[in-house]
């Protein structure tokens, strides 16, 4: 059984890419392009394995998502990793989060960690 | 004119002989003084007798023929004359009472005893002669009481001899009446003499006492005065001062002591006020340089006054000098003085201790628009801008009356109703009382500073702005690049790694060219928004509380660089790091990330260390160690320089923003760490950051 992973990022290139390098790593993909359905989602269905974030989302932002999710206790053995284009905002969240990539982010560098990641639990 | 030629020839031929007899008589006798002329006289009275009467009694006895009374006689007369010799002699050798008294006495005890027991002689007429004659010499030579005592003997011998020899009175065989009368008009004579000598002695002591009178005082003047002949500038007077000087009386000349001269100044190389008194006759006064004894100068003010004589002949001159070194050293200072406030780059002021005006410099006129003219009388008020609040002055005043300095910035009206700024220094003169006298203030015109100032602080808004704004467009531009960079650095890697079916050699190479592309143009960004934060000043450290270990986090990519060349990549932490520590992991990270990308750049084969390391008790450091090219050590200063990178081994350029390294330093050194570099060319570099460990500001 496939692990899952999810994504939360409104650029589709983006997605795409993510999505690929996700899968390549092994895993099942769900993505989202907004934040509210995306929680939606998280909140209904099994926690995934890991869940990449873009921070900068329309409506609610990634910000408020990524705290939501680490509030969550169903969420607490999943992975967070968030991505950012502002180099201030990234290194203030790694209190809460797990890994913070800095785009452009290289479609090799998300599969070697995801790859990573699949072997080990969080915590 | 007969007369006067035959004395002169007579002076002619005199001259020697009394030249030579000056030789012979008296030589132990001053010359010219009472007991000189005594003692000539002495000699010409002995002489006079022998002459005229040993020698021809003596003549008369020796050739008429002899008989023993005569022998007896002649011994007499002998013995006689050889006691007034005696007597001249005596005279000669300076005794010349001894003398007078063997002359006279010698010839008295001859005539009597010639009387007494020779036949020669008689008590009559020729003897009385004798005996007037000696009495002549007694007065003219003895005091009074010798005189009357002489006279007395000799009155005493007549009477003795007269009773003895003839058996009556004087009277019978002399005219004894006259020789009386002269025995007693020659004692009131003497007597006479000796009043009017006791007078002049009195007079002298008089006179001495007022010489020493006028000696005290001149003596009490402190500095040299002393009176000097107008004929050859010998000193007459002087007083203590100017012996203590050497202008000694009579032995010196003024101008060989003050100024070393051999002959009299002569008023025009050098200004002597003598000469000025002595040929305008009037009294004259300069300055100028003196020596001392010792030979040392001092600049003396030097007064002359003439002394006239009854003709109205100039004599005698004063000279009185005054050591003014100290006053012309003052005064020269005070000119110093003087003409550097007068030329001064600052306006000067000063101010009687009621604020009215008593002197300003020709700055102060340039900066006011007030001549000296129109000020002097006024008070500073006149320049009052209104621009000032009233406590403005109150506090001036009260600092300055209270004896302080005051300093600051004004602003001031000009004469011509512009304003002006100043920076004054007010400083109040004290009394030696330490009442206050007057007011001196300072004044520099810095309005164009203030301009300038204001300039500067509007050019510095402005560039601050510009700064910012160039910051915020940075990091927006930066925010916005990024996502599009995403785009082109992932399908690049998706294609290369033919997730859209399979690329050949030459693709694949092209896709790996894009997509270090695309990663370069993110350092660069991640570079020039670093370097807008230095540069403007506004990197703001956001320090707080992280985990070292989160750093290396950031190496993700790292690992996958490193792996895709085939390079050992590994991340320590020395176990003694504490967990957390306080700082701003952001610049930490841009630190780390850097140095990393550096080393796996310049690397070939090997590897690349990152260690996160306890340095000691209060210092961390972060270590990032490669097995590259190594930097040789004439290239390590310009590594650090913007914009420059190290050739490789072949002598080609690596490709590269060449932001990195000065960042770097700069970055750790606003962290307060510094940056240390070793390396080996061809062993590979270590970069080492070491860094304090820091307690934050709250309690944890």
């Amino acid at each position: 059984m496939l692990l899952e992973a999810v994504v939360i990022e409104d650029d589709a290139a983006q997605r795409a890419i993510f999505t690929n390098a996700l899968e390549r790593a092994g895993y099942r993909v769900i993505s989202f392009s907004e934040g509210k359905t995306a929680l939606a989602h998280l909140i209904q269905q099994p926690p995934p394995h890991l869940i990449v974030l873009d921070l900068h989302l329309p409506g609610a932002g990634g910000q408020e998502i990524a705290r939501t999710i680490r509030a969550d206790a169903r969420l607490d053995r999943t992975y967070l990793i968030l991505a950012t284009a502002d180099d201030r905002l990234a290194e203030t969240l790694y209190e809460i989060t797990d890994w913070v990539l800095l785009k452009p982010i290289s479609y090799t560098q998300l599969r070697d960690l995801a790859m990573r990641l699949k072997d080990s639990v969080r915590r | 004119m007969t007369t006067r030629k035959i004395l002169a020839v007579m002076h002619h031929w005199l001259k020697p002989v009394l030249a030579a007899l000056e030789k012979i008589v008296t030589p132990h006798l001053t010359p010219y003084t009472p007991e000189w002329y005594r003692g000539r006289l002495t000699m010409i009275a002995a002489g006079t007798v022998l002459l005229f009467y040993f020698f021809p009694e003596l003549i008369g006895h020796l050739i008429v023929p002899m008989d023993p009374v005569s022998w007896l006689e002649a011994m007499l007369i002998l013995s006689g004359a050889v006691v007034l010799v005696l007597g001249f002699l005596i005279a000669r050798q300076g005794y010349v009472n001894l003398a007078v008294w063997l002359t006279l006495g010698g010839w008295t005890a001859d005539l009597f005893l010639d009387l007494l027991v020779g036949e020669g002689m008689q008590l009559g007429a020729t003897l009385q002669v004798w005996l007037m004659l000696g009495l002549m010499i007694a007065f003219l030579l003895l005091s009074l009481p010798e005189y009357l005592g002489f006279a007395l003997l000799q009155t005493g011998l007549i009477w003795l001899t007269a009773w003895l020899r003839y058996g009556d009175v004087p009277g019978v065989r002399i005219d004894f009446e006259i020789y009386l009368i002269a025995v007693t008009l020659l004692g009131l004579g003497s007597w006479l003499r000796s009043w009017q000598e006791r007078k002049r002695e009195e007079v002298q002591k008089a006179l001495q006492k007022q010489k020493e009178y006028l000696q005290k005082v001149i003596d009490g003047i402190q500095s040299p005065f002393y009176v000097v002949d107008a004929r050859n500038y010998r000193i007459r007077l002087a007083n203590q001062a100017a012996r203590e000087m050497g202008l000694v009386e009579e032995r010196t000349t003024c101008y060989a002591l003050t100024h070393r001269r051999t002959e009299p100044c002569s008023g025009t190389e050098h200004p002597c006020p003598l000469q000025h008194v002595r040929l305008e006759r009037e009294p004259y006064a300069t300055e100028h340089i003196h020596f001392r004894p010792d030979g040392s100068t001092y600049y003396a003010e030097v007064r002359g006054y003439p002394l006239f004589d009854e003709t109205g002949q100039v004599v005698e001159m004063i000279e009185y000098s005054l050591d003014v070194t100290e006053r012309k050293l003052a005064e020269a200072e005070i000119r110093k003085l003087q003409r550097a406030v007068e030329h001064a780059a600052s306006g000067v002021i000063i101010t009687n201790a009621q604020g009215v005006i008593e002197y300003v410099n020709p700055m102060f006129e340039q900066m006011t628009g007030y001549s000296r003219q129109e000020i002097i009388g006024q008070t500073p008020r006149v320049l009052k801008s209104g621009k000032l609040s009233n406590e403005f002055y109150a506090d001036l005043w009260r600092t300055i009356r209270q004896g302080q300095v005051w300093q600051g910035e004004m602003i001031n009206r000009r004469k011509d109703g512009s304003l002006y700024w100043e920076f004054q220094t007010i400083a109040p003169v004290l009394s030696p009382e330490g009442t206050i006298t007057h007011f001196i203030g300072i004044k520099l015109d810095i309005s164009r500073q203030k301009e300038l100032e204001q300039q500067l602080i509007e050019a510095k808004e402005t560039a601050e702005a510009a700064s910012a704004f160039k910051t915020r467009l940075l990091a927006n531009v930066s925010h916005d690049m990024r996502t599009p960079l995403g785009a082109i650095l992932g399908y690049a890697e998706l294609l290369r790694e033919d997730a859209y079916g399979e690329v050949n050699d030459m693709q694949r190479q092209a896709l790996d060219v894009i997509a270090q592309s695309a990663q370069r143009l993110a350092n660069l960004i991640s570079g020039m928004l670093a370097r807008a934060e230095l540069e403007s000043g506004r990197l703001r450290l956001q320090k707080r509380m992280f985990a070292p270990a989160d750093l290396l986090k950031a190496l993700i990519t790292h690992r996958t660089l490193a792996g895709r060349k085939n390079l050992t990549f590994e991340e320590e932490i020395d176990a003694s790091l504490p967990a957390k520590l306080y700082g701003d992991p952001y610049w930490l990270e841009q630190i780390l990330t850097n140095l990393t990308d550096n080393a796996i750049k310049y690397t070939q084969q090997g590897g690349v260390w990152v260690r996160l390391k306890c340095v000691d008790e209060r210092h961390w450091g972060i270590e990032v160690q490669d097995t590259g090219a190594g930097i040789p050590e004439n290239r390590r200063a310009e590594i650090f320089q913007p914009f420059v990178q190290i050739e490789d081994s072949a002598g080609q350029r690596k490709r590269g923003v060449g932001l990195g390294l000065s960042i770097v330093r700069d970055l750790v050194e606003r962290l307060g760490g510094k940056l240390e570099l070793e390396s080996t060319p061809g062993a590979g570099s270590t970069f080492r950051v070491i860094l304090p460990i820091e307690e934050p500001p709250y309690a944890a």
